[in-house]
C-alpha cells in the first residue's frame, strides 16, 4: 500500500502536490505500484511564486515537504503557469509527448530556459515517475 | 458599482460568465459546484464570513447565490480565503494559481480536477476582474 505524507509545516504547494499524487495513486493501482518501487529526492523550485518543495521518496511511500531538499537527485525549476501545465501535458514513456501542441510547448521552455531540470541523465527515471505521478491525464 | 460579496454582485458575475466564449470553452466539461469562502476580517469592515456558490455546469453558470457554511461544506470544490486576500485576487493584484501554491488561497476538493480546469479558473478570476467593485473596507 502506497502512502503519501506531509512534513512539517506544508505550503500550498506542497500540500497541492501530495493531494494530487494521493488522488493519482488511490485511482490508478499503475500509478500506486510505481510509487511502491521509487526511491529518491526531488526539489521543485517556483520562483515567480517564492515556493520550493521537496519529494523524498522511499519504496512505498513518499513524503512531501516545504523547502529544499539537500543533495537531491533531480530539480526542477519553472514558473507557476508552466509546473500547472506540467500536470495536464500528455505523456509518452514519462515525458511530455512532442507530438501534441501542449508537449512542444515543454520543449520550447526547455530550450528558452522556461524550465529548467537539473539531475540529467541519471534522474531520468525518477522524473519520469515525478510526472507519472502529478499527470491528470 | 456594485458591493462586493453581495447577492448583487454575483448576479452581475453569473452574467458575465454566461457571456463569456473563453469561460464556455475552457469549462466546457466542468460538471459541479464551487464555493468561494471569504473569511471574517472585522478591521477590513468584513465582520463575518460569507459564501458565494456557483453551480457551474459545462461552462454555464446554472445559478449563483450567497449561501451558508452547511452549503459550502456540502459542495465538492470550495477555496477559502480572507476577504482582503480575495480582495487582491478580485482586483489582479494576486494571481490565483501562485496564491494557491502560497497558500493564501486554501483548496478543498479532488485536486486534479481542479488542476484539469486551472484555465478555467483564472478564466473566472479575469470575469471578477472586471466588475465594477465597491469594497466595504474602502466605503
Amino acid at each position: 500500500m502506497a502512502e503519501v505524507h506531509l512534513e512539517g509545516e506544508p505550503n500550498g504547494l506542497a500540500s497541492m502536490v501530495a493531494g494530487l499524487v494521493e488522488a493519482n495513486i488511490a485511482r490508478d493501482a499503475a500509478r500506486a505500484r510505481l510509487l511502491a518501487s521509487t526511491r529518491g529526492a526531488a526539489q521543485i523550485d517556483v520562483p515567480d511564486a517564492g515556493v520550493t518543495i521537496g519529494l523524498k521518496f522511499v519504496p512505498g511511500a513518499l513524503t512531501v515537504t516545504s523547502g529544499a531538499v539537500p543533495g537531491a537527485d533531480l530539480r526542477i525549476t519553472t514558473d507557476a503557469e508552466t509546473l500547472m501545465s506540467l500536470s495536464t501535458v500528455p505523456l509518452r514513456l514519462g515525458l511530455p509527448d512532442a507530438l501534441s501542441s501542449e508537449g512542444r510547448g515543454v520543449v520550447f521552455k526547455l530550450l528558452t530556459r522556461g524550465l529548467k531540470v537539473r539531475g540529467l541523465p541519471f534522474g531520468l527515471p525518477l522524473l519520469r515517475t515525478v510526472n507519472r505521478l502529478l499527470s491528470v491525464n | 458599482m456594485v458591493p462586493y460579496g453581495t447577492q448583487e454582485w454575483l448576479d452581475e458575475y453569473k452574467a458575465r460568465i454566461n457571456n463569456s466564449e473563453e469561460y464556455r470553452t475552457a469549462a466546457e466539461n466542468w460538471e459541479g459546484e464551487l464555493a468561494f469562502v471569504f473569511e471574517a476580517e472585522p478591521d477590513m469592515n468584513w465582520p463575518e464570513t460569507r459564501y458565494a456558490l456557483l453551480d457551474l455546469w459545462h461552462g454555464e453558470c446554472r445559478r449563483a447565490w450567497m449561501g451558508s457554511e452547511q452549503e459550502a461544506e456540502a459542495v465538492p470544490f470550495v477555496i477559502r480565503a480572507p476577504y482582503s486576500r480575495w480582495k487582491q485576487v478580485t482586483r489582479g493584484e494576486l494571481d490565483p494559481i501562485k496564491g494557491m501554491m502560497q497558500g493564501k488561497l486554501r483548496l478543498k476538493g479532488d485536486l486534479p480536477t481542479i488542476v484539469r480546469y486551472v484555465r478555467a479558473s483564472n478564466e473566472l478570476v479575469n470575469l471578477a476582474k472586471d466588475i465594477p467593485t465597491n469594497f466595504p473596507d474602502e466605503e
